[in-house]
């Protein structure tokens, strides 16, 4: 069996099957059966093929390496040999265990830990440009992180898919948009674009696809984009609604601004390495020898996995040292070149080049904060609820957004503790801002919008205090019940013809399915469970990040805050899902016209619901055997990162504990219960206020009114962006378009004039002093003319001679002047 | 090889569109179809030829040796010690604005069908005149000749302009043609200040542009106090010329002007072929035969070009003219291109240039596109405009193709151009200055990455006012104040009874897709497969950036010297190391690399 090359097949395949799906409706779409019904079909059938494939992945993933439990010397029996002869193929080997040196208290038990390297493969499959060091080619890497990610994101696509096929049949005809006023006060009418709905889900997916199986940076950041440009494209969809248009732009814009620290990050990586690719890869040219990638160029196999900064950093900070040895040994440049090596060590200790792989860890991490909207860029996600409802099940909640958490944990070796520390920050500011809001809104895709990027803060935390495979295992139990929340509101939505929360009420009778798979997704979404014995996914995940953050508190005390924002931040979440819940579907109705209207939704529309709930209950579970996401995520760990990591640079000392301690006794039972605790306090509060009515919501705002208004206005972060960045913007940008017509121009205007006025004042000496001169001087020629006239002989060798001389005059004229002046 | 040579074909091609002209000429008499049908055919006759020798050039034995191809010489001015030669040529520099002034004059004459009904002979006889002038400036290989047809792509514009354009088209034609022509007169002396070098030199006086190449290699201009910095003033001679014609901030003011008053197939020219003469002219002459004072300039000029992308992104957003937008967004790209150039990296300068073409290809795309909207609803305010896309809706995704392929969206070429240059800028920016200059060179590299948003701003809200919301409803019956100037010029006539029927839509017609359809392809083929339009330029590229490359590292070495020797800077300042590093060669750093 040669999974080297069977794995890049199916997921390569997987991967274009929407692509496939997108052109063909782009061209056929129309011509799809009547207003392009088929093209549901047809991106179903893509997406679903997509999902077989990545199935098959997956199993033939799970028979090369079966997935055990995690006991701590079991690593090396998961990666165990795959000798598979790769002709483009790279394969990484496990080294089995080899020794750490580093890491003080814990060298004895992590050792084994940081020495294992995860089975992964990687190749590229074309090359979009070569030239000196750069090469930008499309390829793969392929670990257990990228399988799993694959199945995710496929299967959820396809339930959306075919719940999209459901939500969407109002654009099979011609719409009456009744959010646009046209000017003659009517609403507007338009023809059905459902085949142009599913073109762009399909690019969508083929975008997001091509993130996760993308083999270097510079391929992440083209499938970035892309994501970026489809999520336009799907944002934008009602594009005759101005606030449609209008969050459209603000999320490709706003995602661009992260974009613009990615660049400089990936301008820093390759600057300095030469390489964007995250494995080892076969050099440029040379037979046999590889490059090695970015992986091992942080953390290579020598020093034990250990991050250190890489050799082409220290060198680049060090550029006068370098070229100094250089001019040293400039007739002996190999003797140069191995000075230079052997002075590495001490300048690597000196600090040479931490700058630089700081701000490479913090400019790919900018990228990440605009796609997995963190603060400050968090700002487009809730107006991106403008799309519809499948979209915002999509986009926002499983993929697009996740795809931020993603590249984080794939980049994961790189990031030095004082990175992390950053996204840490950032992932607590984040989720509790975000929370916060989501208190107080009333819109309830609002409401869940911003409980989308309050969790993302939850992953990004998680991974910035160290806890990879609790962030990454919190990405995907999320997906599934954020997604199964997000079709439940589509579901409500689509009964009610409303977003507001303030008029539902009671619908539980009604919808029973809906309200029962949205009960599922609030109880997933908390956390629920039965301490220590069993919960719903979000119970496993959300537990592994309040002890990696109790562990990390623990480590280092001065960032014990962490460990705060995210027990707090359960609480939050437990009250604005169940305040959610509650005024959606318990109660008495509040609106009866909108309550008597509305049913349950269509059978297309509820079993993706029953499909996506019983995801968000057993994701997390672990098999008796060990088979489970938290065991398979193991597999993927980056080398070296199961250790503990310290380090001493911008923000003091650090501790990053290894992962593995935060299952220890103590840490465990203290931030399970934590979260059992707050989290049920969070739905004792709701229930009381929203349920039983016992505390009366209104007098709450009331008394606390302008927290209440300042959360209502979120945090006025619109307000003050604009403020501080649109405007001043435009402000410059008035005065650069001023400057541009007032004086630019117009010197180039006066000079013109100036010239003028000079060739007037010419024209009067021509006219009165060279003309008279000219007059008197045509008389002396004619008299000349006549002398001459004995010249003219008529014979042509004569007038050739004449033409030489003088054009050799004129030459030797010239010369003789540009020869003074050079001298002169 | 085909029948007949190389040489014979490519002065087919540039005659073509002259005999074109003649018959366009000839035929005046029998109406407004005769004329433009006969433009379209000749247009599209030397696109085939042109194209049918780009391949064969591609597949030329010359050009996998980085020698010209099809060339041809006939003496012209040739006597004693006096050598001008009718001279043509093309190669990896020339190769590809060659063939893109012919796709694009095929464009031009498409989008004019219908937009062009007053005096039509003359408008088509200038049109393939410009033609036969844009072939001619990319195959001549000899300078009087090069100049030649360099003031001849002036005089059919400033006719075209100042004839066909709008209300202010007479004062945008002489402003065009003045200042052009003010800086091709300096760039002219120049050149022939380095003739005159070379025959001092040499003995001989040629034209001959290779020969002039080798000649200041061999023998350089003198940069010195003593040689009266020669170099340095005929480099700021030819600067003028060319920086006027890219035109680089602050040289550009005739730009907006000039576009916004052109005919749409006249701004197409422009913005797609005659802003990249200039570029071929740093490219062709200043960095090849003046290196010591282009890498002394260099920084400079990088920095102009960071500036022109600010000051064009920053201007472009606050238009209200959507044709003004576009115009300040070339000036914006333009900078992009100024600024790879003169970064004087391998990687960036490859990326300028093939970003010459992608920027030609896009914003000819749009302006074409600007003329189409203009036609229909008799406006280009953007205020005015709206919800086009429910009624055009092809007329949209063009319009949007050529917005992504703008703002350098992936798999689209502008991301290749832009990234390549950013790669290159960011290289030199760290490892490729001496110490005082890193830090302004990450600055304005990172400025210019700024440019990369605003970018998408300016662009994607143009399109969202224009294209997007369903409220406002353009007036399309001439009913605006504008009118009065174009009723005369047959504008307001024409146009919309040929587009739009009674439901509203008035979606493309087959000539204006006929025109944008093969820039479309091209967007999408370089973007998908850029390697094969980056490798024919590379090697004359590298050997047109060599001396310069050189220099600059010199110049920086000796900076280097200048400052406080490594050894007492080297005592550790652990916190700050990046403030103190001197410059190394690039080249070093990249030979340590595995």
């Amino acid at each position: 069996m040669d999974l080297a090359s069977q794995l890049p097949m199916l997921l390569g395949l997987a991967w274009l099957a929407p692509l496939v799906s997108f052109v063909a409706i782009l061209f056929f779409g129309p011509r799809m059966g009547h207003h392009g019904k088929n093209a549901a079909w047809v991106a179903t059938a893509a997406i679903v093929t997509s999902l077989g494939l990545s199935l098959a992945a997956f199993g033939i993933w799970l028979t090369a390496h079966p997935v055990t439990a995690v006991s701590h010397d079991s690593h090396g029996a998961a990666v165990d040999g795959h000798a598979a002869d790769s002709h483009d193929a790279n394969e990484h080997e496990s080294h089995g265990n080899e020794a750490n040196a580093d890491h003080g208290d814990h060298a004895d038990h992590s050792g084994q830990h940081a020495a294992v390297v995860p089975a992964a493969y990687s190749g590229d499959w074309y090359t979009l440009y070569q030239g000196g060091s750069l090469r930008l080619s499309i390829g793969w890497y392929i670990d257990a992180l990228t399988v799993m990610m694959f199945v995710v994101v496929t299967f959820i696509a396809t339930c959306i898919h075919v719940y999209a096929s459901g939500y969407m049949h109002d654009e099979l005809h011609d719409v009456t948009d009744h959010e646009v006023h046209l000017s003659d006060g009517g609403h507007l009418h338009r023809p059905g674009r459902f085949p142009r709905f599913f073109q762009a889900l399909s690019l969508f997916c083929f975008s997001m696809l091509g993130i996760l199986i993308a083999g270097n940076l510079a391929m992440v950041f083209i499938f970035w984009e892309l994501v970026g440009i489809c999520s336009w494209f799907l944002i934008g969809f009602y594009f005759e609604r101005k606030s449609a248009s209008t969050a459209a732009n603000k999320a490709f814009i706003v995602n661009r601004v992260g974009d613009f620290g990615m660049l400089i990050g990936l301008m820093a990586l390759w600057g300095a390495l030469g390489t964007l690719h995250f494995a080892d890869s076969p050099a440029a040219g040379a037979g046999g020898q590889t490059a090695p990638g970015l992986f091992s160029l942080v953390r290579p196999a020598e020093s034990g996995h250990a991050l250190q900064v890489p050799d082409g950093m220290v060198k680049f900070a060090n550029a006068s040292g370098v070229s100094q040895i250089a001019l040293d040994n400039a007739s002996r440049p190999g003797d140069g070149a191995n000075e230079i090596a052997s002075r590495i060590r001490d300048w690597r200790s000196e600090g040479y080049g931490r700058w630089l792989l700081f701000i490479a860890g913090v400019g790919i991490f900018c990228g990440c904060v605009g796609k997995s909207a963190q603060f400050p860029l968090f700002v487009w996600l809730p107006d991106a609820m403008e799309g519809p409802t499948p979209v915002s099940a999509l986009v926002h909640s499983a993929t697009m957004v996740a795809a931020g958490v993603y590249l984080v944990g794939r980049f994961y070796p790189v990031l030095t503790p004082d990175v992390l520390l950053v996204i840490a920050v950032i992932g607590g500011i984040t989720l509790f801002i975000a929370a916060t809001i989501a208190l107080v809104a009333n819109d309830i895709k609002r409401v869940l919008a911003y409980s989308t990027v309050s969790q993302l803060g939850y992953m990004m935390l998680a991974l910035g205090v160290g806890g990879w495979s609790a962030g990454l295992f919190h990405l995907v139990t999320h997906a599934f019940f954020k997604s199964l929340l997000f079709l439940c509101s589509g579901s409500v939505i689509h009964a009610c013809h409303t977003n507001d929360m303030r008029k539902m009420g009671g619908l539980a009778r009604v919808m029973p399915w809906t309200a029962g798979t949205m009960l599922v997704g609030c109880l997933a979404i908390i956390g629920a469970g039965i301490p220590f014995v069993i919960g719903l996914s979000g119970y496993y995940s959300k537990d592994a990040i309040l002890a990696q953050a109790l562990s990390y508190s623990q480590a280092n005390p001065s960032w014990s805050i962490l460990f705060y924002a995210v027990a707090g931040g359960a609480f939050l979440t437990a009250f604005y899902m169940f305040r959610l819940w509650f005024m959606t579907f318990a109660g008495a109705p509040r609106d009866h016209h909108i309550a008597d209207h509305a049913h349950e939704s269509p059978n297309v529309m509820v079993v993706p619901l029953v499909a996506l709930s019983v995801l968000a209950i057993v994701a997390g579970w672990t098999l008796p055997g060990g088979f489970g996401l938290a065991n398979l995520l193991e597999q993927a760990r980056p080398a070296g990162t199961a250790a503990t990591m310290s380090d001493s640079f911008l923000f003091g000392n650090l501790t990053v504990p290894a992962e593995h301690l935060s299952h220890e006794g103590a840490i465990h039972v203290t931030a399970t219960l934590t979260a059992f605790t707050t989290a049920a306090a969070g739905v004792l509060l709701a229930a009381m206020m929203y349920l039983w009515r016992i505390i009366s919501p209104e007098m709450v705002a009331s008394v606390f009114r302008p927290i209440y208004s300042f959360l209502a206005n979120r945090w006025y972060f619109d307000e003050l962006y604009n403020a501080i960045f649109v405007r001043p913007v435009f402000a410059v940008a008035s005065l650069a378009s001023g400057t541009d017509r007032g004086v630019i121009d117009r010197l180039i205007d006066g000079i013109a004039w100036s010239a003028r006025q000079l060739a007037g004042f010419d024209a009067w000496i021509d006219r009165n002093l060279v003309d008279g001169l000219v007059n008197a001087t045509a008389t002396a020629t004619w008299n000349a003319g006549l002398e001459l006239k004995k010249l003219q002989t008529g014979r042509l060798r004569q007038y050739v001679m004449f033409i030489v001389i003088g054009t050799v005059a004129l030459f030797v004229l010239a010369s003789m002047l540009f020869r003074a002046a050079l001298a002169g | 090889m085909n029948g007949f040579s190389p040489a014979t074909h490519l002065l087919l091609v540039i005659a073509t569109p002259l005999i074109g002209a003649v018959v366009a000429w000839v035929l005046g008499g029998r109406g407004l179809s005769a004329v433009r049908q006969s433009a379209a055919m000749t247009a599209v006759i030397t696109l085939v030829n042109a194209g049918w020798l780009v391949l064969r050039y591609l597949q030329s034995p010359e050009a996998a040796a980085g020698e010209p191809y099809a060339v041809s010489s006939a003496p012209w001015l040739v006597g004693g010690i006096f050598d001008v030669r009718l001279s043509l040529g093309l190669d990896g520099l020339s190769i590809w604005l060659f063939g893109l002034s012919a796709l694009l004059s095929l464009t031009a004459v498409l989008v004019s069908w219908n937009a062009i009904r007053e005096k039509p002979v003359g408008f088509y006889v200038l049109l393939l005149l410009l033609e036969a002038a844009m072939l001619g400036v990319f195959a001549a290989r000899d300078v009087i000749l090069f100049y030649v047809f360099f003031e001849f792509t002036l005089v059919p514009l400033f006719f075209l302009i100042g004839i066909w354009g709008h209300d202010e088209r007479r004062r945008a034609a002489v402003k065009f043609f003045i200042y052009t022509l003010a800086g091709s007169v300096l760039a002219f002396l120049g050149l022939l200040t380095i003739v005159l070098w070379n025959a001092s030199h040499t003995g001989t006086v040629t034209f001959d542009i290779a020969s002039l190449t080798a000649g200041t290699a061999a023998h350089p201009l003198p940069m010195s106090r003593e040689g009266g910095w020669l170099q340095m003033i005929v480099f700021l001679a030819l600067f003028a010329g060319f920086a006027v014609k890219v035109p680089i901030v602050p040289f550009h003011t005739w730009l907006p002007l000039a576009h916004v008053e052109a005919p749409t197939g006249g701004s197409v020219d422009l913005a797609g072929v005659l802003l990249k003469i200039g570029i071929y002219g740093f490219l062709r002459f200043s960095l090849p035969m003046l290196p010591d004072a282009t890498a002394a300039a260099a920084p400079w000029l990088f920095g102009l070009g960071v500036v022109g992308i600010l000051y064009g992104a920053l201007v472009a957003l606050v238009q209200t003219d959507l044709k003004r937008l576009i115009a300040y967004s070339s000036v914006s790209h333009m900078g992009y291109i100024v600024m790879g150039l003169f970064a004087l990296e391998p990687v960036a300068v490859e990326g300028a240039n093939l970003q010459l073409i992608n920027h030609g290809l896009s914003a000819a795309g749009l302006f074409a596109l600007v003329g189409m909207i203009y036609e229909r609803f008799h406006t280009r305010s953007i205020a005015n405009l709206g919800g086009i896309a429910t009624k055009a809706p092809w007329l949209t995704v063009l319009f949007m193709l050529f917005t992504f392929s703008s703002i350098g969206l992936p798999g689209l070429n502008g991301f290749v151009g832009e990234f390549l240059i950013l790669a290159g800028s960011f290289q030199r920016a760290w490892a490729g200055v001496a110490p005082s200059l890193r830090t302004p060179y990450l600055i304005m590299a990172v400025s210019a990455v700024a440019g990369v948003v605003l970018g998408a701003w300016y662009m994607l809200w143009a399109v969202e006012r224009v294209f997007f919301g369903g409220s406002r409803e353009p007036p399309r019956q001439g009913a605006t104040g504008h009118d009065h100037g174009h009723a005369a010029h047959g504008h307001n006539t024409h146009g919309h009874d040929t587009h739009g029927g009674s439901d509203g839509r008035c979606d493309l017609e087959w000539y204006e897709i006929a025109a944008l359809a093969p820039l479309a392809v091209f967007v999408l083929w370089i973007g998908l497969t850029p390697a094969p339009f980056l490798a024919p330029p590379a090697a004359m590229l590298r050997a047109n950036t060599r001396g310069a490359t050189t220099a600059f590292a010199e110049r920086m070495r000796t900076l280097e010297d200048l400052a406080p020797s490594p050894q007492t800077a080297h005592v550790v300042d652990r916190d700050q190391p990046a403030s103190r590093e001197p410059f190394t060669l690039t080249s070093e750093l990249t030979l340590d690399r595995p």
